[in-house]
């Protein structure tokens, strides 16, 4: 017991390190947040446009799709800022920079994850809570299942990060193909979900869950039924274990030193 | 189990499957359906004992198995066979216990938190190494005290030079009193001054606590001034392994005589004295002890030349162990 | 030199794949929004997709020259470029270009059958061929201003701001998504004062809504903003040689 509280108390304290290296850079930091935050804005209005011709879309209006933003956006957000690390994986493997990390005396993965806090992601919660404040959903009452529904994008939107930088272990230098994965994720989560049908939307609920981080937590905000919230939480609970797996299963392959295209 | 061993290896291997890439296309589909790998013997059963205390110096060419080695004794990688033995410990099945007990510092890599004070590091590295706040501040201070880093300790290390960092660096591997330190290339890139200090330094720490060093480098200065054992390693095998004082007895048979003339040396073949190279009146002699002592050589060069200096030293530790290399 | 670039940018092929699925990728995903969505013109859904293709055809094939030409800045190496016998200025636009018809291209081959698939409908040949013209020279002309947002790092260390409100902005005011028709009427006219509208929504609208006339408003606002572009480009560029003849490197 003693030892995951210390494994925790670890883990905090990186990610406030981490944090406090970030804001260091005042300027950045500032610049950063504000541009993604306004970012963030450009994007939405199209659909502020979209919706002043169009009211409403197979039962989904303007409050909706702000309701979407702001999980996106919010889960993005707290990936960014408390779980960035995780974003690097695949360079830190190829560089080397992951010995440093594992002649340490706690949990590889958690020393990672808390190792970079990413600026950006300060405008991403910003502008989270502006959206969720313009969709009319965030009341105290929902407050709590919304804060929920966040954490676990989150958790998804992280577990999926740490999938896409173990390719390294496999593939090498891989890390733009993870940064266009990535970039895949979150594109197709941010639109609703009457635009997938078939094969894909199956396709968004399970190699690439972008649906777990959309409109899955959406219409259990929009119509809250104990089996959604079930199953958002039962998915979650089963990505992380598959990433948590498929990493410790690479770094295997790093340990027996069978790097593709490294030197020896 | 000897707990007077601080580390012991036995018979310790490791292989790397390697795939060279093809480069036509046929060549390229070729290997996708079945893949050639070459079996690369970076360590090919080597074994040593360290004792607690002992300074030990682990060097050899490039590609000879030295940062794969440290990376078997510090766990990062699993060996093929042979063992590995940190104080009873599997460093890589009991990583987190044997962790506790070692600190590392990799010259070209920085633990250290880039945009801010070292101090911020120190201080994230005590809760990893579960450090109580009142153990922290004393070891912190009396570290600083002896690296002398207060000048600097709150200053972004992004503004430190190599030779400050490098004094952070190893003020973090310290902090939680390891029992052995692992150092690759610790001196590289940094100026006289502050390679004599760090190496001042990592050498009170091994006499004052007792403390285990092990260093790869390729600086012949690290070796013959901090460590007192050498361990010579080519082609994954070990080619040496003795002290380092016995290494220049043993392989010492000549001296370097350096004479400076202001008039040219006519200088005709002798057969104990080998001029080895001249340039502006610096002349640079072999003497095979063997066939003379250093009194007899410099009075021969005393008795038929004139010269304005003469000195007379042993060759520089680098061309024994090339020496021995080649050998 | 443009012909060279060209096949030199062949080479490079994991990024043209990867910028081919996301092309792909956007445009399933707005289909299929657009099937779903009640247009006042039935037809509209159709055309709608051929509308995003041309635009996404234009923003993704322009490559980031200004990144280029601010590492030059940047590392100094710049200067050793004003040595060579060539234009600067020329040397980097031939080959931006090279790159921008060797990703056109591609991504043009992918279009026309996609949208035939995603659509269920192919415009005439001839409207379609002109579209595509007119959107290869709104692409060139893309090049032109994002080497002035490169110079830009001469004076300000960084043109990595500049160039993050130039894209933004064309998103929103190039109508990039939705024809601008669609926009209220104070935000359309704020549009015309900027290059935007020019570069994107008016070449793109030739599938939406073609006549000679139209065309030859959209090749003429294309001239005028490409003039606008490469006065400025170069007046920047002229500033920074004086400067460097003055001050050294």
């Amino acid at each position: 017991m003693g030892g995951k509280v210390s494994e925790f108390r670890t883990f905090i304290e990186s990610v406030k390190t981490s944090i406090k290296s970030s804001v260091s850079l005042r300027e950045s930091f500032i610049l950063q947040s504000f541009f993604m935050l306004v970012s963030n804005i450009i994007f939405f209005s199209f659909w502020l446009i979209y919706f002043s011709n169009f009211h409403s879309v197979k039962g989904w209006t303007i409050s909706d799709m702000a309701c979407l933003y702001g999980v996106v956006n919010g889960a993005y957000g707290l990936f960014s800022v408390f779980l960035g690390g995780s974003r690097f994986i695949a360079r830190m493997i190829f560089e080397g920079d992951l010995d440093s990390l594992i002649v340490k005396p706690k949990n590889l993965l958690l020393l990672i994850v808390g190792s970079k806090s990413v600026t950006s992601g300060w405008g991403d919660l910003i502008s989270s809570l502006a959206f969720f404040i313009f969709s009319g959903y965030l009341t105290l009452w929902n407050f709590p299942l919304i804060l929920i529904l966040v954490a676990t994008a989150c958790l998804t939107i992280t577990s999926f990060s740490i999938l896409m930088g173990s390719l390294a272990f496999w593939l090498g230098d891989s890390h733009v193909l993870s940064k266009q994965l990535f970039e895949f994720l979150l594109t197709f989560s941010n639109y609703p979900k009457s635009i997938y049908v078939g094969a894909v939307k199956f396709f968004l609920l399970t190699v690439l869950p972008s649906g777990f981080i959309g409109f899955i937590p959406i219409e259990t905000i929009k119509e809250f039924s104990i089996s959604g919230l079930l199953t958002i939480l039962l998915f979650t609970a089963f990505y992380c274990v598959l990433a948590i797996k498929i990493f410790h299963i690479g770094l295997k392959r790093y340990a027996s030193g069978n790097k593709p295209g490294f030197k020896v | 189990m000897s707990f007077s061993n601080s580390i012991t290896v036995s018979d310790l291997k490791k292989e790397f499957s390697v795939s060279s890439p093809a480069k036509s296309l046929k060549g390229k589909l070729i290997q996708f359906f079945s893949p050639k790998c070459e079996i690369l013997k970076a360590v090919n059963g080597i074994s040593f004992q360290i004792r607690r205390g002992e300074k030990v110096a682990f060097i050899g060419p490039n590609g000879a198995g030295k940062s794969t080695t440290i990376k078997l004794l510090t766990g990062i990688f699993q060996p093929t066979s042979g063992k590995v033995d940190i104080f009873g410990l599997d460093p890589f099945s009991q990583r987190k216990k044997v962790a506790h007990k070692i600190g590392t510092v990799f010259g070209q890599r920085s633990q250290l938190w880039y945009h801010l004070p070292a101090y911020h590091s120190f201080k994230l590295l005590a809760t990893i190494y579960d450090i109580d706040k009142k153990q922290f501040e004393e070891r912190l201070s009396h570290l600083c005290h002896l690296f002398q880093l207060d000048r600097f300790i709150s200053r972004p290390v992004k503004e430190l030079s190599l030779g400050e960092r490098m004094r952070c660096e190893l003020v973090s591997s310290l902090l939680h009193n390891p029992e052995i330190l692992f150092l690759d290339e610790p001196t590289i890139g940094l100026d006289i001054i502050s390679k004599a200090a760090i190496r001042e330094f990592i050498q009170q720490r091994a006499e004052l606590h007792d403390t285990t060093i092990f260093l790869t480098s390729h600086d012949v200065a690290d070796i013959e001034r901090v460590c007192d054992r050498m361990i010579l390693i080519n082609n994954g095998k070990i080619v040496l392994d003795e002290s380092v004082k016995t290494v220049k007895k043993r392989y010492l048979n000549c001296k370097h005589m350096t004479v400076k003339a202001d008039e040219p040396l006519p200088w005709h073949t002798h057969a104990g004295m080998q001029l080895m190279e001249e340039k502006k009146g610096v002349y640079l002699f072999k003497v095979d002890m063997n066939l003379m002592t250093p009194q007899e050589a410099i009075t021969y060069i005393s008795q038929h030349y004139r010269f304005t200096d003469i000195t007379i030293e042993d060759p520089p530790l680098e061309e024994i162990i090339k020496g021995i290399y080649q050998s | 030199m443009i012909f060279f670039s060209v096949v030199h940018n062949g080479n490079n092929r994991k990024e043209i794949i990867v910028r081919s699925l996301f092309f792909m990728v956007i445009l399933y995903i707005f289909s299929n929004l657009w099937k779903i969505t009640q247009f006042s013109n039935e037809a509209d859904h159709h055309l709608m997709v051929w509308y995003l293709a041309v635009t996404e055809l234009i923003m993704l094939s322009v490559p980031l020259v200004q990144v280029d030409i601010e590492n030059d800045i940047r590392s100094g190496d710049v200067v050793y470029q004003l040595l060579k016998p060539v234009n600067y200025l020329f040397l980097k636009l031939a080959d931006s270009l090279g790159a921008l018809i060797f990703r056109f291209l591609v991504l043009a081959v992918i279009t026309v059958p996609y949208c035939t698939y995603l659509s269920g409908f192919t415009p005439p040949p001839l409207l379609l061929a002109g579209t595509l013209l007119s959107a290869l020279i709104a692409g060139i002309v893309f090049v032109i201003f994002h080497m002035m947002i490169g110079l830009t790092a001469f004076k300000l260390q960084d043109s990595t701001p500049i160039f993050w409100v130039w894209q933004r902005s064309g998103f929103l005011f190039g109508g990039m998504l939705l024809p601008l028709d669609y926009y209220p009427w104070y935000l359309k006219a704020f549009c015309a004062f900027l290059p935007f509208s020019a570069l994107l929504y008016k070449p793109a609208n030739l599938i939406l809504h073609f006549s000679y006339l139209e065309y030859v408003s959209v090749l003429s606002g294309l001239l005028f903003w490409g003039a606008v572009g490469a006065i400025c480009m170069n007046s920047l560029y002229l500033s920074m040689l004086k400067s460097l003849r003055v001050n050294g490197g």
